[in-house]
C-alpha cells in the first residue's frame, strides 16, 4: 500500500516534468523604438510584449465578441487605413447606432502616451480598454460578460494559454492583451521620418520645407517632433459646442484651469484622420489650416498661448497643408500585421 | 525512493511548525455606536431617524506593524472589505503579538497607476473608475429616514488620488491582542453628514476627499 503511494507520487512527479519541460514559452518580441525618439512611457514589465499576446490582442481588438450584442468591435470605430479613427463621423457611434460624445481619437504611438481620452482622464493604456466594453454608448458591455463569453468560446481559452500560460481569462489577461497590440501601433516612416533619417533619395520640396517652418514657429510647441503631441492638456480657442457641453479637462480635476483643455493630438497622418477635433467639427484639415489662421477668437479666456489668429497668406496654407502631408505613412495605414486577422 | 521518503518527512515538519506561528487577525464590523449592524436592515438611531446600509465596502492596504516604534512586519497588498461577503471580513497576518498596527483605508497612488490589477484590486469588483481611472476606496450606500418619515436614499462613493484631492487615509490603532474587531461606525459617518445637501458622491474631488477624512474617523478597534 505504500509503496504504491510512493509510486503514483514519483510518476505525478515525473508528469509534472515532462509537461513542464514540453510547455511553450511565449515568444518574446523587442518592441523597437525608432532612433532618436524618446523612450516609451509604456513599461513592459509586467506584460511583456510576445507574439502570441500581440496576436491574441490583435484577434480581440477585431472580434465584436466584446459587444453587447456582437455588433462592434474596437475596429469598427478604430480602422487601420484612418490612423484607427472613426471615418466619417464627427462623434463615435456605438451599438444600436447610439452616439457618444466624443470623436474617437487616433490610435498612433500609444506607447508614448502618459494619459488617453480628450481629457486625459485615464492613466494607464491597460485600463483604457474597460472605457469602450462597458460604455453604454459604445459596446455596452459588462467586463463580467465579456469574460464569461470568452472563457466560454472554443478558441480563447487556448489563445490566452498560450500567451499568458493560463486557460482561465481573465481582466487582467484581456486587458494585457488588448494593449499588446495598441501599444505595436508605431508611425514612424513617413516623408518626414525618412528625411529626418537622411535616407538617400528623399528630399522636401521647397512647400514642404517652408511648411516645415512655418509649422516650428507656431504649432510645434505644442504638436512636439517626432511624436507631434505633447503630455499636457490646451486649448486652441475652440468654443463649447453648445449640445455636448464638453468642459475637458475640468471634468477630471475640477481644476477652473483646466476649463476647456483638451489633450493635444499628435498630428501624424492626419491626411486620413478626419474629422478634426475632439467633437470632429473640422472635416478638412484644411478648415483646420484656416481656423488656425483667420478663426481663432483671441478674445478666448482659456486660449492656450502662443496662439492667437497667424493670418496665413494663401501660400503659407498651402505651404503648412504640404508639410502636415508629409506625415502620411502608408506602410502604417496598410501594415498587414496590423489589419484585419485572416 | 528515500530521497522521497525524506521529502515526505521534510514536509511534514515544515507544516507543523507553520501551524505554531502565531498570527494577528482582524474581523471587520460595522456598527451602530458598538452594536453589530448588519446589511439590509433598518435601525434606529438615538434621535428616532432611522438608517438602512445597503452597500458597504472599503479597501484596506499596505498594513505595517509596530514593536516599541520600531516597524516589524510589513504586509504589502490591499484587501477588499464587503459586508457583502463574509469572507472578506478576517483577515490575518502571521506575526506575533505587537505594540500598533498601521494600515491605510484606500489605494496608494502608485496602485492607481500601475495599469490592470488581479484579485481584489480587479476592476470588475466594482471599485474602479474608468472614465477618470482610479480606485473607488470606499463605498457605503443606503437610505436614512428622518424623524419626520422622510426617506433619504444616498450613495458615496470615495476615492481619488491625485492633489489637491487625495482621499487615502491612514488608520493607526493600538493591538496588543492577536484578535482585534475593527468596527467601523455608520451611524457616527451618516448623521454626521449634512445628507439631504449631499445624498450623492461619485467623483473624485474636494467632497470625496472631506468624506473620507471624516469616514476614517468612525473607525473603532477592540
Ligand atoms: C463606439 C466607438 C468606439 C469603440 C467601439 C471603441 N472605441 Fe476606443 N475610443 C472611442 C472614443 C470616442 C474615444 C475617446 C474617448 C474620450 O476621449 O472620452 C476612444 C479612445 C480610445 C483610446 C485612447 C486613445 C488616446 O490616445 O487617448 C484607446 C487606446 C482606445 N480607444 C482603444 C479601444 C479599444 C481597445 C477598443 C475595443 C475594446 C475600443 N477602443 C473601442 C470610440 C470607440
Ligand atoms: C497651444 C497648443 C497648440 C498649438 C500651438 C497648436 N495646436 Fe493644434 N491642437 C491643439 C489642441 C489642444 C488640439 C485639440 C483641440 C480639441 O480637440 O479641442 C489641437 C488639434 C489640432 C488638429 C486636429 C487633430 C485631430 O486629430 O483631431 C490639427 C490638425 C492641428 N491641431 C494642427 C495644428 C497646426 C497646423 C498648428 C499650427 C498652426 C497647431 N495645431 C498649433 C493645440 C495646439
Amino acid at each position: 500500500m505504500k509503496n504504491r503511494v510512493l509510486f503514483i507520487a514519483f510518476y505525478s512527479c515525473v508528469l509534472v516534468l515532462i509537461s513542464f519541460k514540453f510547455k511553450t514559452e511565449p515568444t518574446i518580441i523587442e518592441f523597437s523604438v525608432p532612433k532618436k525618439w524618446p523612450n516609451p512611457v509604456y513599461s513592459f514589465k509586467n506584460n511583456p510584449l510576445t507574439e502570441e499576446g500581440f496576436q491574441l490582442g490583435r484577434k480581440l481588438f477585431y472580434d465584436p465578441i466584446l459587444s453587447k450584442d456582437s455588433t462592434i468591435s474596437c475596429a469598427s470605430c478604430h480602422l487601420q487605413y484612418t490612423g484607427f479613427t472613426h471615418v466619417d463621423h464627427t462623434i463615435s457611434h456605438g451599438i444600436e447606432g447610439r452616439k457618444g460624445t466624443r470623436n474617437s481619437p487616433v490610435l498612433i504611438n500609444l506607447a508614448w502616451n502618459s494619459s488617453f481620452h480628450w481629457d486625459g482622464g485615464v492613466n494607464h493604456l491597460e485600463v483604457q480598454g474597460i472605457n469602450p466594453i462597458q460604455h453604454p454608448a459604445e459596446m455596452d458591455e459588462k467586463l463580467e460578460n465579456v469574460l464569461k463569453k470568452l472563457n466560454a468560446s472554443s478558441v480563447y481559452p487556448a489563445l490566452f494559454n498560450k500567451a499568458f500560460g493560463s486557460d482561465k481569462i481573465t481582466s487582467s489577461t484581456l486587458m494585457k492583451a488588448l494593449t499588446l497590440y495598441t501599444v505595436s501601433l508605431v508611425s514612424a516612416d513617413s516623408k518626414y521620418d525618412k528625411m529626418m533619417r537622411k535616407e538617400k533619395g528623399v528630399q522636401f520640396s521647397e512647400q514642404e520645407k517652408n511648411g516645415l517652418k512655418l509649422f516650428r514657429e507656431h504649432c510645434a510647441v505644442c504638436h512636439k517632433e517626432p511624436l507631434f503631441t505633447s503630455p499636457t492638456f490646451a486649448s486652441n480657442g475652440l468654443k463649447m459646442d453648445s449640445l455636448l457641453k464638453d468642459v475637458g479637462r475640468y471634468g477630471i480635476t475640477h481644476n477652473p484651469s483646466d476649463s476647456m483643455l483638451f489633450k493635444i493630438p499628435t498630428l501624424r497622418n492626419s491626411e486620413f484622420t478626419f474629422p478634426y477635433m475632439h467633437d470632429g467639427r473640422f472635416k478638412k484639415l484644411k478648415d483646420v489650416i484656416n481656423y488656425y489662421s483667420d478663426g481663432i477668437d483671441p478674445s478666448v479666456s482659456y486660449l492656450s498661448k502662443p496662439l492667437k489668429p497667424f493670418h496665413f497668406s494663401d501660400t503659407e496654407k498651402k505651404d503648412l497643408l504640404s508639410f502636415l502631408l508629409t506625415l502620411t505613412d502608408k506602410a502604417f495605414l496598410y501594415n498587414p500585421r496590423y489589419s484585419y486577422p485572416k | 525512493m528515500d530521497k522521497i521518503v525524506y521529502g515526505f518527512v521534510l514536509c511534514f515538519i515544515l507544516n507543523t511548525g507553520y501551524g505554531q506561528t502565531t498570527s494577528i487577525n482582524f474581523t471587520f464590523q460595522s456598527s451602530i455606536s458598538n452594536e453589530y449592524i448588519e446589511l439590509n436592515t433598518i435601525y434606529s438611531l438615538s434621535d428616532s431617524s432611522k438608517m438602512e446600509i445597503t452597500t458597504c465596502r472599503f479597501y484596506v492596504s499596505n498594513f505595517t506593524f509596530y514593536s516599541n516604534n520600531k516597524l516589524v512586519s510589513e504586509q504589502k497588498g490591499a484587501f477588499l472589505i464587503d459586508l457583502e461577503n463574509p469572507e472578506s471580513l478576517q483577515l490575518s497576518f502571521p506575526i506575533s503579538v505587537v505594540d500598533s498596527v498601521r494600515f491605510n483605508l484606500g489605494i496608494d497612488s502608485s496602485t492607481n497607476v500601475a495599469g490592470i490589477l488581479d484579485g481584489d484590486l480587479d476592476p470588475i469588483k466594482g471599485m474602479y473608475w474608468t472614465w477618470n481611472s482610479g480606485y473607488i476606496n470606499s463605498k457605503v450606500e443606503g437610505t436614512f429616514t428622518k424623524t419626520n418619515g422622510v426617506k433619504i436614499p444616498f450613495e458615496y462613493h470615495l476615492g481619488g488620488y491625485l492633489p489637491p484631492y487625495p482621499t487615502l487615509q491612514t488608520l493607526t490603532f493600538s493591538c496588543e491582542k492577536s484578535e482585534k474587531i475593527v468596527k467601523l461606525d455608520l451611524s457616527e459617518f451618516i448623521s454626521s453628514l449634512e445628507i439631504e445637501k449631499c445624498n450623492n458622491v461619485m467623483i473624485p474631488g474636494p467632497k470625496a476627499a472631506e468624506l473620507s477624512n471624516f469616514l476614517a474617523t468612525c473607525f473603532k478597534i477592540d
